[in-house]
């Protein structure tokens, strides 16, 4: 009987401090505390303290994960794979004229300006060869300092669209079936529709920009303007339109980036977004951005994309760009 | 007799630590879950290309936030079905019209959670660096107030202004609740001028 009443009243006391614990606590200690690893340290974590702290001098943690070396900048090149080329000459990053059929010195920049041919919509493959092949190499860098670079794929300029057939007829170059494959894979991550890809096809050298362009884009979005990504109709998805097309102004061209836009919006006649006004909204959007890509190029600051996001954010916040009601932003 | 009251007692006090799911303005925090889950729940609309909604009362939008890749949004067509199995990581609550109701909010929100919030003054993440001489001019150059928390169960509850950078946008109010989301994360996405 006694044991019973011993235990029935450390039965209450558990109770009774367990209230107490919510009058005592202290709001700062709410706080998340991020910890993260150093060199030859056992791991911390992050936690919020009470109140199992308060009572028993111990702190709930919840595992971080390490975090790692992170992306802090790509580059692209091309290198020709066969002696004939459409492209002579293209600026570097230091903005020097560079032969791009020399496999040693053609560090083809992601700033092509418009060095790119310009097409005939009429007679699309005017002016491209149609047998020249290219390694894309794409370079990462670290935070850490190191870099390193990998063969994305080869591509060949064509007008038809790729084989799956191994040892069937293809265009020319090593490894064509292989690489127009992971050519058109890009095409498709990027959601291009048929009219760009017929572009595309045309002007291979586009493709692994566009796609790093989307990719910083992405990521800008991410941390900036969720909402731009998400949704479609949504004010600053103004910003979105808008920024891509000014970094594709400054990386492929004025040319290339209004036909790739606009065959975004319209293909074979037919409007291609969720709705007319959802299109309208892009399309004054892309042109704004292409504006926008323009007076960046004029001041030299086509490989900033710090100032190319501060010029669209401005953009936005002054009213320059437009939602969906037609009317400016934000 | 001594065992029973032992466990009745035991039971009772199980009971009462037990997770009870959040229920906030009608909406039920539920995590894990994934995009499908919380649709069927609560009845969500869609718009494209990945914007979950709904339409509450007192012209609040709740959506969802959820782990996705860089290709997840690009077709602008795409039907609502293709997300369907991202994993939920936030449920995000805009209040469209009422403004100036901060300290109001804060109050719900600590007694839904049975905890108070944390109060701090933040700057948005914006990515134009005006001279001070402009960021006086401008009326809160993306400063925000946030508060912060969590529930027992290790939802982190967030209460903030929208960052403004301009005349034009009021002082809107959003409440976040966060789970299974990296702490940097959820810093970036409380910090986005959105």
């Amino acid at each position: 009987m006694k044991s019973f009443y011993f235990t029935f009243l450390a039965m209450l006391l558990v109770m009774a401090v367990r209230p107490m614990q919510a009058q005592t606590f202290s709001p700062e200690l709410l706080t998340p505390t991020i910890r993260y690893q150093k060199a030859n340290e056992p791991f911390i974590g992050v936690g919020v303290g009470i109140p199992i702290r308060k009572l028993f001098g111990t702190k709930k943690t919840m595992m971080l994960p390490k975090p790692s070396k992170f992306v802090t900048n790509e580059s692209v090149r091309s290198i020709p794979v066969t002696p004939s080329s459409t492209i002579t000459s293209n600026k570097n990053s230091k903005g020097t004229n560079v032969p791009v059929n020399s496999r040693d010195e053609n560090t083809r920049d992601r700033r092509l300006n418009d060095k790119v041919p310009v097409l005939d919509d009429d007679n699309p493959s005017k002016g491209v060869a149609t047998n020249q092949c290219y390694d894309v190499w794409l370079t990462t860098f670290y935070s850490d300092g190191t870099s390193d670079e990998r063969l994305m794929y080869t591509f060949c300029v064509s007008d038809q669209p790729p084989t799956k057939d191994r040892n069937g007829p293809s265009g020319p170059g090593r490894g064509d079936t292989d690489s127009k494959s992971k050519m058109e894979r890009l095409l498709e991550e990027i959601e291009t529709n048929d009219c760009e890809r017929r572009y595309a096809r045309l002007h291979p050298w586009i493709i692994p920009l566009m796609y790093l362009n989307r990719a910083q884009n992405d990521s800008w979005c991410r941390q900036k303007y969720p909402e731009a990504a998400t949704q479609g109709e949504s004010s600053p998805n103004s910003m979105r339109h808008a920024l891509f097309q000014a970094q594709n102004f400054c990386t492929i061209g004025e040319s290339a980036t209004r036909d790739m836009s606009q065959r975004h919006e319209v293909c074979d006649n037919v409007v291609q977004g969720p709705s007319q006004a959802a299109s309208d909204m892009d399309t004054f959007n892309n042109e704004a951005g292409i504006g926008i890509g323009r007076e960046l190029q004029s001041l030299g600051l086509c490989d900033n994309f710090v100032a190319m996001a501060t010029f669209i954010e401005e953009a936005y916040f002054n009213g320059r760009l437009r939602r969906i009601d037609g009317q400016p932003t934000p | 007799m001594k065992h029973i009251l032992l466990i009745l007692v035991l039971t009772t006090h199980l009971i009462r630590v037990t997770a009870q799911p959040i229920q906030y303005r009608g909406v039920k925090i539920l995590f894990p879950s994934t995009v499908k889950g919380a649709c069927e729940r609560n009845k969500l609309g869609f718009k494209p290309p990945g914007f979950y909604y709904a339409q509450l009362a007192d012209s609040v939008i709740m959506s969802l936030g959820y782990v996705y890749t860089m290709a997840d949004f690009y077709n602008e067509t795409q039907p609502a079905s293709v997300l369907y199995d991202r994993q939920l990581t936030t449920y995000l609550f805009k209040f469209e019209d009422k403004t100036g109701r901060f300290e109001v909010e804060q109050k719900n929100l600590e007694m839904l959670i049975g905890r108070r919030l944390t109060l701090s003054n933040e700057e948005g993440s914006s990515s134009i660096n005006y001279t001070s001489e402009k960021r006086k001019q401008m009326p809160v150059f993306g400063n925000f107030r946030l508060a912060r928390g969590a529930t027992k169960d290790g939802v982190f509850v967030f209460l903030r202004e929208v960052p403004r950078l301009s005349y034009k946008q009021k002082p809107l109010l959003q409440v976040f609740f966060f789970k299974n989301i990296p702490p940097e994360e959820i810093e970036i996405r409380v910090h986005a001028m959105d």
